[in-house]
């Protein structure tokens, strides 16, 4: 597995950023020839990270480098610095359009790496659970699948209650930032209900959904609301919830099976 | 200017090595448009470091982005690990089937760089001084140009001495694995001369070669013997003496007219 890392000028960012990419090009000849996934082109998985995490998150925590190994696909660990993946108006930093255009069209035009929606896909955990799930609706186009595990799905909490009540690492001022006057944020762009409805209605192309959760996580109810959400709005998914918390232990196993899904189904 | 380090497995190495790779293309687009040299496809030059150094080397001791940016080429920074680049029989690590044939060949299947030989060029300092020509002599087909810096010209020392006179860095056995039998020496690939002669004979074109060495170099007098080589055999080149030593100061400042040439030439 080529481990690289890349900085580069990101105009979406105004600044330079780091990522690191992982390619699974440089197998030992005979191990490539005895794997049936290399008869094919190979995909890509962009990977978020959640709040205070960077782009070496994934490869610390899991063995996601087994995984595309074994499956012929590389990886993309962006960072997102605590910006839960949405485009910021007050410091300019686009991130959504990072994630979602700037990003895989840099790394395309870098690596190579196929263009096709049916090899992109998107996960993540946490806030980037809620950034895979947001960017691949904002950006229904570019990604055909999104694995988001835990996800920090904290729209609703913030339009009912005017606060982020779980998870006590933010404050009003940090929210307001981010997600932008609670007031406009139901039809808000950074609203990911409200982006599936949009694509709903104008009949456009899904993504298709794994949604993963430890039954001991504090964002439990939260995965629950979007799972009746999708169900709601008659949008199948897959949703699965284990043993396990808001931890590394609970991403590192939920990876495999989303992993599989993504590459299988 | 994008910085990527990438770890791979090399078959030629037996081993993952790191290579630093630069890449000017994240330029702002107003800065791309006005450079004339955007108009043509991006080169890339090999830069090899010397003894005791690495692959960030280039980037520490010098100002290559700049000059890469300006120009329009990458640049690519292999690890020689004190091997004089050269195929090892011992340990099975062939250094110069690395840096002459698998590495440029990875670099355009990873990064989609141009596999012509008029874009693609090796340098480097001292021991990867003597590491790109003798690169650049052995495979012509790959590299159409080539600079030595303070390059270490020390074959015919060892051959008349039985060992390196000009440092003593390095101790007999150390000598006696890198450079092998000395009476294999003469004729070998590790003798730029006999690779220049066979080159001679098989009528296949001659890469351009570039030298500069600093008038207080300890491997002044090494590098005008090559020099004379050179004229006695009729083949083309350019030679600069310019006042300087075995330093990063003499090296950098090299660099700058050594590119001018590459790009001009």
């Amino acid at each position: 597995m080529a481990l690289i890392e890349v900085n580069y000028l990101s105009q979406a960012l105004c600044k330079i950023t780091a990522l690191q990419v992982f390619i699974p090009n440089d197998l030992n000849p005979e191990e490539q020839n005895a794997n049936p996934y290399y008869g094919r082109e190979m995909r890509v998985l962009y990977l978020l990270h959640g709040y205070s995490g960077n782009q070496t998150d994934w490869i610390q925590g899991t063995t996601i480098c087994n995984l595309a190994k074994k499956y012929n696909f590389a990886v993309v660990c962006p960072a997102g610095d605590n910006s839960f993946y949405l485009d910021q108006e007050m410091t300019g930093a686009k991130y959504a359009t990072f994630i979602g255009e700037e990003l895989p069209s840099y790394m395309e035009n870098l690596f190579g790496f196929s263009g096709r929606r049916e090899d992109t896909y998107i996960g993540g955990f946490s806030m980037g659970g809620f950034g895979s799930i947001h960017t691949a609706l904002k950006y229904n186009r570019k990604f055909s699948k999104a694995a988001a595990f835990s996800s920090a799905l904290i729209i609703n909490e913030i339009i009912n209650t005017g606060s982020k009540t779980t998870g006590s690492h933010t404050n009003s001022f940090y929210q307001d930032h981010i997600f932008g006057p609670r007031e406009s944020l139901k039809t808000s762009e950074k609203n990911h209900e409200y982006l599936l409805c949009q694509l709903l209605e104008k009949k456009e192309r899904l993504p298709e959904f794994y949604l993963a959760c430890g039954t001991e996580d504090f964002l439990l109810p939260h995965n629950r609301e979007f799972r009746d959400f999708l169900k709601e709005k008659g949008v199948p998914a897959i949703y699965v919830e284990a043993p396990g918390g808001h931890d590394w232990d609970f991403w590192n196993f939920a990876l495999t099976p989303a992993v599989q899904w993504m590459m299988e189904g | 200017m994008a910085l990527i380090k990438i770890n791979y497995l090399s078959q030629a190495l037996c081993k993952i090595t790191t290579v630093q790779v630069y890449i000017p293309n994240d330029l702002n687009p107003d800065e791309r448009r006005k450079n004339p040299c955007y108009d043509r496809p991006m080169k890339v030059l090999y830069l090899l470091h010397g003894y005791s150094g690495n692959n960030t080397d280039w980037i520490q001791g010098t100002l290559v982005c700049s000059l890469a940016a300006k120009y329009n080429f990458a640049v690519v920074c292999p690890s020689g690990d004190n091997s004089f680049y050269f195929d090892q029989d011992m340990t099975g690590r062939k250094y110069s089937s690395f840096v002459g044939e698998e590495l440029p060949s990875y670099m355009r299947k990873t990064f989609g760089f141009s596999c012509s030989r008029e874009d693609t060029w090796i340098g480097g300092l001292s021991m990867g001084g003597l590491g790109a020509v003798c690169a650049a002599l052995k495979y012509p087909q790959t590299f159409s140009k080539a600079i030595g810096l303070s390059s270490a010209f020390v074959i015919n020392e060892i051959l008349t001495n039985g060992k390196r006179v000009t440092s003593t860095e390095t101790n007999q056995a150390f000598q006696d694995h890198i450079y092998g039998s000395l009476g294999a020496l003469k004729d070998s690939e590790k003798n730029p001369e006999a690779l220049l002669l066979g080159l001679l004979d098989s009528g296949n074109p001659l890469p351009g070669l570039y030298l500069a060495c600093g008038t207080e170099d300890y491997l002044l007098e090494n590098n005008r013997e090559f020099r004379d080589f050179l004229i006695k055999q009729g083949v083309p080149f350019s030679y600069t003496e310019s006042p300087g030593e075995h330093n990063w100061e003499f090296w950098n400042q090299a660099l700058t007219p050594a590119v001018k040439w590459m790009i001009e030439e």
